[in-house]
Formats: structure tokens, C-alpha cells, sequence
């Protein structure tokens, strides 16, 4: 009798209730979202999937999957990010219609043993191009060693390792990156205001055949001849004497010589070389050691006549120039595409280039 | 703490079984105290002195004001009333103020070197100011009686669920709850599971997923006129669902302790002009502004001009009440004026036909929308480079982005608000379990999903 009249009163107590009132309501609302996030957690395991944070991730990872996908091109970039902000295709479809031009350059962490890998990665599947230009600024020309992983990523298709989230981790990272898709999660800096996410970042990239835009600078100048109204008046910055010359180290030879065995793989005759600008207010050393002799070096390791080592631009104007020393924005790309599209003409690369 | 901190979601738990593990009414007003200041004291509990402080002063006011006769009572609601603005001005306003006298004699060619200080704008500040003051008036008016425990009229003033973003309560509804036994019900558990669910959605699906978009577009380097309109629409979406979410949790949790807390907002967005509006957003403010400051003024008692002048000066200074800014001034203005104008042209009546509502809204989102942009654009740095952008109407990549994160976000809210209002506020709560549940269950998995994504604040802790 004391039990049971204990158990009475434990019963009646107030917070028994309460807790039992609570408990009806909420726990198994909390059992099934437990649920929800379980198989989410398992779909997410079940989808292997990598780590892409960054915006130099989403660039290399898109133009792997670019270079997987698209048919073989007249013509093919390998480069670095001054090809990607720099070089802009539509322009070149332009100068030359009817002639199937893509760009595949990504950025220069990648360096010439990622290129290389990327064409490897053509090759093998059929895709290659029919001819082939390389794309370098004088910035790379100083590698560092550990920017190799990059060149490994394309390699294995591993960047990092495959996610290993657990329980919930995994299902609430999995309706995130759902949610992601409807409601993007804004890039850093500039690129949110250009871009806004990853998703139209990377479908800018296919738009424009493989390039992209620095939003760093002039998004604000509406029209190519708006921009160009503003350059009069403009000249060379003197260069900078705290930057240091642009020297090629012994581990960026040794990446162009990975890259020179690819090369092996493909006609050598029908590969070109491009040195793209710098700003002035960088070029110390002056352009014939960056781009001319610099040029000339890199053919001799990559085995290429120097004769096909295009004759572009060497330097550009300070406001020529978006946020990185060699990222051209938005307009002084087409400005420079220009330039390069009379040079492809002229040395019979592509035809039909409209001379203005 | 803010209501998306773990501190905040152990603190319930806790206080809500200290709570019901008794029945005494005196016991569990001192649990709620204990839990209130605990919760202001988390953010910083220096300024816990200054709450008892306003509290005491409160207190105190009514009680002298209740006991004494004119025109002493006049005096001491005027001292309340201004020991409280004191308090404001100097945590709120003081550099707001010496700033703006110093910008005026600046352009008038001197350079006095005025001093500023370094104040810690206090969490919740305005809201505690309010509500004394709103508290005091009703004792000096004879609309409510001065509280004579301490420990009941503290824990009104303190009660955590809505101590740092309102509602404003009232003593007539909030303060007698802590007169009354409470009972908690399976009603309540109900209520409470779907307005924590709702509230949390919001704020943490809607408004915090909105919030980084915003904060990137909000910017005086803005390039494009699209991403001003578009960062606009934005927000006004993200304060809704911010505030509102604050205000849905903070009745959800008060229901978990037998408590009752009026609606703040009733699906403003849906209002067909500027008076209704203001009858659905921040229902506690602009009672508020209407009862303790238009309706002393003169309301509209006083002709045309005055009204006019009435409905300007409560807007201006009900602007002002958000933070110390001109371009709250100016949002509060523009309200004002369209309040005024709205009472011009259609003499208080309500839109009738559905051209008639349509255009209504339109209009009504338009005033209400601009009204957002000058809020947000905090500054006149902000607010003239965005400006400025609207020159350029170049469609970029971003615009594609927001336009869909928008209509993702207010679809399904837009839709559910729309339920809401045509089948009751908790007719989801009637749904068959196999229905309801599996539902809930999924706004709480995505919720968690998006907790750990962002991490915003309150926009309405700041004032």
C-alpha cells in the first residue's frame, strides 16, 4: 500500500505530468526527424562526396568535367587563371566562325604538370584537341612544391579525401548541399557580387567556353565602349622596385618537363605558346626576360619550335588590370583577345580572324 | 543568449523542469526571474544592474504614482517617463546626437572637439524602456494597478521569452500572468511544438539563408541597379522572417511555462494598405507609438494639419526607436507620409473590390519595400553608393541566384501564410498524426541543416 501510494503521488506530481505532456508532443516529432536525417545521412554516404570549398576548387573540378564532356575542339587553352579571366572565347568564336574553341585553364597552382594532366586525361578518352594552345604568366614562373597536390588532384581525381561525416553530420550536410542548390551560400568578395554562388559561377564558365570573369574591378562600366572611353589619358606605371623579377625556379622547369612527356602524346607541331601580360607596375626585369626570353626558354623545354610561341601583348595599363596583378577584368580581356586572335591569324592557327 | 545558442536550449529545459517540478505560484515566478536573468546575463551580466535598475525605478514610480494625488502624480509620471528616455538617450543616443551637432557646426566652418563615448548599447534596451514607460503611464492613467510584489512585477519585466525583442507586452496581459495560476496543457504543448518549429524555420531557414545573400549585396561599391532592388526585396523578406521568428518562439517557449503572448505579427505582407500594414507588423510597437505617443499628441483630434504633423512626429520618432541613425529617421518619415496620405485620399476606408486590393498592395509593398532599403542602408556612405547603382540595370549572374533563392524561400512561406490565415493559425495542429508529424519532422531536419550553415544574430536584438 505505501508503494502504491507512493507511486500515486510520484504520478500526480506536476512535473510528471508536464514531462509526460511534453514528451507525447515532442519526441516523436524528434524520432522522425531523426529518421529524415538518417536517410539523408545514408543517400550522402551512398554519394561519395568530395570536399569542394573555394572558388579555385569549383574552377579546377568544373574544367575537368568540361574536359571530359565536351567533343574535341579545333582548338584547346591550357593555362593558368590568366587564361581563364584573360582569355575570352566568345571573342575568338567570334574572330573566327564556324572554328570550335574551348577553353580549359584553370589556375596556375595547377602549373604545367596539372596541364599536362589534363591533356593526358583528353587523350585517353579521344577528346584531345586538334591543336593546342599553353598558356602561362610570368607569376607562375616561381613554383612551389607544394602546389603539386593540384597537379595529383587531376591525376587521381581526389583532391581531399572523400568525405567521412558521421551520424547526423553527414544527412544534415546532405540537405544542406540540397538547400544549396535553390539558395546559394555567397562566394567571397567580389565574386558574390558578380556570381552570387557556385552554381553560377561554374555555369558562367560554360557559357563562356571555359572562361570566366575577375569581378574584382569595372563591373561598374557597362559596355566595352564605355570602358574604352576611359582609357585615354592612361600610361605605364614605372615598375614597382620592391617586386621582385619574375625567375624561373628549378621546380616550375621540372613541371614543364611533366608536361613536355604529355606533349610526347600529341602533335608538338600543332602546339603554341602564349605569355600572357602583366601590369606594368609589376614588370621588373622588363618584358624582354618575362616574356620574350622566358617564352623562348619554356618552348626549348617543352620541346616546341620557337616560332610557334605567339607574339601578344607584354604588358597592359594598370587599369587594365582586376583585383590579381595578372587577372585582366572584364573588358581588357577582349581587348587582349583581340590581340590574340590577330596573332592566331597570323600564324594561321585559325582562320578567317576579322582584322578589328 | 540568443534563441539559437545551445545555452539558450539547455537554459529551457532546465528552467522548465525547475519550474513544473512545483505548483506554488510564488515559487515558480521566482524560476522564471532566476531563468530571465541568467538569460540577459549570459551576453554580458554587467548590465544586469542596469535591468533591476529600470525594473526598480518602475516599481517604484507606480507605486508612489497610484498613492498620490495631482498634480504629484503628474510630476512623477513625468519623472518615470523621463529617468527612462534618460536612459535610452545615454546608452542609445548620446553619440548619435553629439555627432550630428558636430556635423552641423562643422559645416557652419568650426571644429569643436565634442566628446563621444564608448557605450555598450545594452541587449534589448529599447524594449525594456518601453514597456516601463508604457507600464507607468497605464498606472498614472488608471488603466492598471501598480504591482505591489516585487518578485511578480520583476519577473514581468524580466520574462526572458520576450525580455530582448518584445512583444512589448502590456501589464494588462503579461504582467496579471504572474497573478493567476498557470496551468500547462496538452494545448499548450501543442501550440508550443508548432510555433517552435515555425519560429525556428523562419529564422533559421528563411532569415539566416537570406542574411549572407544581403550582407553581400548591401554594399556602397554596389555595380547594379538589379542587385539594389533585388538586395531589398531580400531583406524585407529576411527582417520578416527574422523578427517574426524571434516573436513565434518567444510565444512558443512562454507557452511551455502556461504563459500567453499576444501575436506580434499577423502576415503584414498580405496587407492591402499602409494603415493595415501597420496593424500586422510589430503589433506591439505601433500600439505602442499610437497609445503612448500619437494619441497624446492629439491623434487626430486636431484637424488636418495636426494629425498630419502627429502621424509624422510618432513615425519619425517610432523610426528613431530603431536605432540611431538619420536613415531611420527617414524610413519612420516615409511612413508617416504615406500613413498621411493614405488618410487623404481614401478617408481610413479599406480597399473593397480586388482591382482596388490589388493595386493596394501593390502600392502598400511599394512604400514598404522602399521603407527597408533606407532602413538598411544604415549609413549615408551605404546608402548613396546603392543609389548610385540604380543607374546601371545590367543583369548578371547574381541576379538569376537571388531571384531564385527569393521565390524558393517565399513560396512555401507565402503559401503556408496563406493557409494559416483562411484555416486558423494552428489548423495544421488538427492534421491526422501520420499527416503532421512526418511534416514537422522535416522543417526540424532542415532547420538543423541550416543551423550549422549560418550564424546571424537578431536583427531586432540590436534595439
Amino acid at each position: 500500500m505505501p508503494l502504491k501510494r507512493t507511486i500515486q503521488a510520484i504520478a500526480s506530481w506536476p512535473l510528471i505530468d508536464a514531462i509526460r505532456i511534453v514528451a507525447r508532443k515532442f519526441v516523436p516529432v524528434a524520432a522522425l526527424a531523426a529518421l529524415v536525417l538518417g536517410v539523408a545521412h545514408y543517400i550522402y554516404q551512398q554519394g561519395k562526396h568530395q570536399w569542394s570549398r573555394g572558388v579555385e576548387t569549383y574552377i579546377v573540378l568544373e574544367q575537368i568535367r568540361r574536359a571530359e564532356r565536351l567533343p574535341a575542339a579545333d582548338l584547346a587553352f591550357l593555362g593558368d587563371s590568366s587564361c581563364l579571366m584573360g582569355i575570352h572565347i566568345p571573342t575568338l568564336l567570334q574572330a573566327f566562325p564556324g572554328s570550335d574553341v574551348e577553353s580549359f585553364c584553370t589556375i596556375g597552382f595547377v602549373g604545367p604538370d596539372g596541364y599536362g594532366a589534363m591533356l593526358d586525361k583528353m587523350i585517353a578518352r579521344g577528346h584531345q584537341p586538334r591543336k593546342l594552345v599553353l598558356v602561362f604568366n610570368p607569376i607562375q614562373y616561381e613554383r612551389d612544391p607544394r602546389w603539386n597536390e593540384w597537379a595529383n588532384f587531376i591525376r587521381t581525381d581526389h583532391f581531399e579525401a572523400p568525405s567521412s561525416l558521421s551520424f547526423p553530420a553527414g544527412g544534415l550536410e546532405y540537405i544542406r548541399l540540397l538547400m544549396e542548390r535553390a539558395v546559394y551560400n555567397p562566394l567571397p568578395g567580389g565574386y558574390a557580387v558578380y556570381y552570387g554562388g557556385k552554381d553560377q559561377f561554374i555555369s558562367t564558365i560554360w557559357r563562356e567556353h571555359g572562361s570566366a570573369i575577375d569581378p574584382n574591378r569595372m563591373l561598374d562600366i557597362p559596355s566595352l565602349q564605355a570602358y574604352k572611353a576611359t582609357l585615354p589619358g592612361h600610361v605605364f606605371f614605372k615598375p614597382d622596385p620592391k617586386i621582385k623579377p619574375y625567375v624561373m625556379n628549378a621546380e616550375f622547369e621540372m613541371a614543364l618537363l611533366a608536361l613536355s612527356k604529355s606533349l610526347s602524346k600529341f602533335d608538338r607541331s600543332k602546339v603554341y605558346l602564349v605569355i600572357t601580360p602583366v601590369n606594368s607596375l609589376y614588370a621588373q626585369g622588363g618584358p624582354q626576360s618575362f616574356h620574350t626570353e622566358a617564352g623562348e626558354r619554356i618552348a626549348a623545354l617543352l620541346g616546341i619550335d620557337r616560332s610557334q610561341f605567339l607574339d601578344t601583348p607584354d604588358m597592359m595599363l594598370d587599369i587594365m588590370y582586376a583585383h590579381y596583378p595578372a587577372h585582366l577584368h572584364r573588358w581588357s580581356r577582349i581587348i587582349y583577345t583581340e590581340e590574340l586572335a590577330k596573332a592566331l591569324a597570323d600564324r594561321g592557327v585559325l582562320g578567317s580572324a576579322t582584322d578589328d | 543568449m540568443s534563441f539559437v545558442s545551445v545555452a539558450f536550449l539547455c537554459l529551457v529545459p532546465a528552467s522548465f523542469l525547475l519550474y513544473h517540478a512545483t505548483s506554488r505560484l510564488a515559487v515558480q515566478n521566482l524560476i522564471i526571474l532566476a531563468a530571465s536573468y541568467v538569460f540577459y546575463g549570459w551576453w554580458d551580466w554587467r548590465f544586469l544592474p542596469l535591468l533591476v535598475g529600470i525594473s526598480i525605478v518602475n516599481y517604484v514610480a507606480a507605486i508612489l504614482i497610484a498613492t498620490a494625488r495631482q498634480p504629484v502624480r503628474k510630476l512623477l509620471v513625468f519623472v518615470a517617463v523621463a529617468a527612462a528616455m534618460v536612459v535610452l538617450a545615454i546608452f542609445k543616443y548620446f553619440n548619435f546626437f553629439v555627432d550630428s551637432f558636430g556635423a552641423i557646426v562643422h559645416r557652419a566652418g568650426l571644429n569643436p572637439n565634442l566628446p563621444t563615448l564608448r557605450i555598450v548599447l545594452p541587449l534589448g534596451i529599447s524594449f525594456i524602456t518601453f514597456q516601463g514607460i508604457a507600464y507607468v503611464v497605464d498606472v498614472y492613467r488608471g488603466k492598471h494597478a501598480a504591482e505591489k510584489s516585487l518578485v511578480k512585477f520583476l519577473a514581468f519585466k524580466a520574462f526572458f521569452p520576450q525580455l530582448v525583442a518584445g512583444p512589448i507586452e502590456r501589464a494588462s496581459n503579461l504582467l496579471d500572468q504572474f497573478s493567476a495560476p498557470r496551468r500547462f496543457t496538452s494545448d499548450h504543448a501543442d501550440r508550443a511544438l508548432w510555433l517552435l518549429i515555425y519560429g525556428y524555420a523562419m529564422k533559421v531557414v528563411v532569415a539566416d539563408n537570406l542574411a549572407p545573400i544581403v550582407d553581400t549585396l548591401f554594399i556602397p561599391e554596389q555595380p547594379f541597379g538589379w542587385s539594389v532592388v533585388l538586395a531589398t526585396l531580400a531583406f524585407g523578406i529576411q527582417i520578416y522572417a527574422d523578427f517574426n521568428g524571434y516573436s513565434l518562439i518567444a510565444k512558443g517557449i512562454a507557452l511551455l511555462f502556461g504563459f500567453e503572448l499576444i501575436w506580434n505579427f499577423r502576415y503584414p505582407y498580405w496587407s492591402v494598405s499602409i494603415s493595415e500594414f501597420w496593424r500586422r507588423w510589430h503589433i506591439s510597437l505601433s500600439t505602442w507609438l499610437r497609445d503612448y505617443l500619437y494619441i497624446p499628441l492629439g491623434g487626430n483630434r486636431g484637424g488636418e494639419l495636426i494629425t498630419n504633423r502627429n502621424l509624422l512626429l510618432t513615425m519619425a520618432l517610432g523610426g528613431l526607436w530603431h536605432g540611431a541613425s538619420w536613415t531611420f529617421v527617414l524610413w519612420g518619415l516615409l511612413h508617416g507620409a504615406a500613413l498621411a496620405i493614405r488618410r487623404k485620399f481614401s478617408g481610413g476606408d479599406e480597399p473593397g473590390s480586388k482591382a482596388d486590393r490589388a493595386a493596394g498592395w501593390a502600392l502598400t509593398m511599394l512604400v514598404v519595400f522602399v521603407g527597408w532599403f533606407l532602413f538598411r542602408a544604415a549609413d549615408w556612405n551605404l546608402l548613396i553608393g546603392m543609389l548610385s547603382a540604380l543607374k546601371r540595370w545590367e543583369w548578371a549572374p547574381v541576379h538569376g541566384a537571388v531571384v531564385l533563392a527569393i521565390l524558393s524561400l517565399t513560396c512555401p512561406l507565402m503559401l503556408l501564410e496563406w493557409q494559416l490565415q483562411s484555416r486558423g493559425d494552428y489548423f495544421l495542429l488538427r492534421w491526422p498524426a501520420w499527416m503532421k508529424y512526418p511534416l514537422f519532422a522535416v522543417l526540424v531536419a532542415v532547420t538543423a541543416a541550416a543551423s550549422g550553415h549560418v550564424n546571424a544574430t537578431f536583427i531586432y536584438f540590436q534595439f
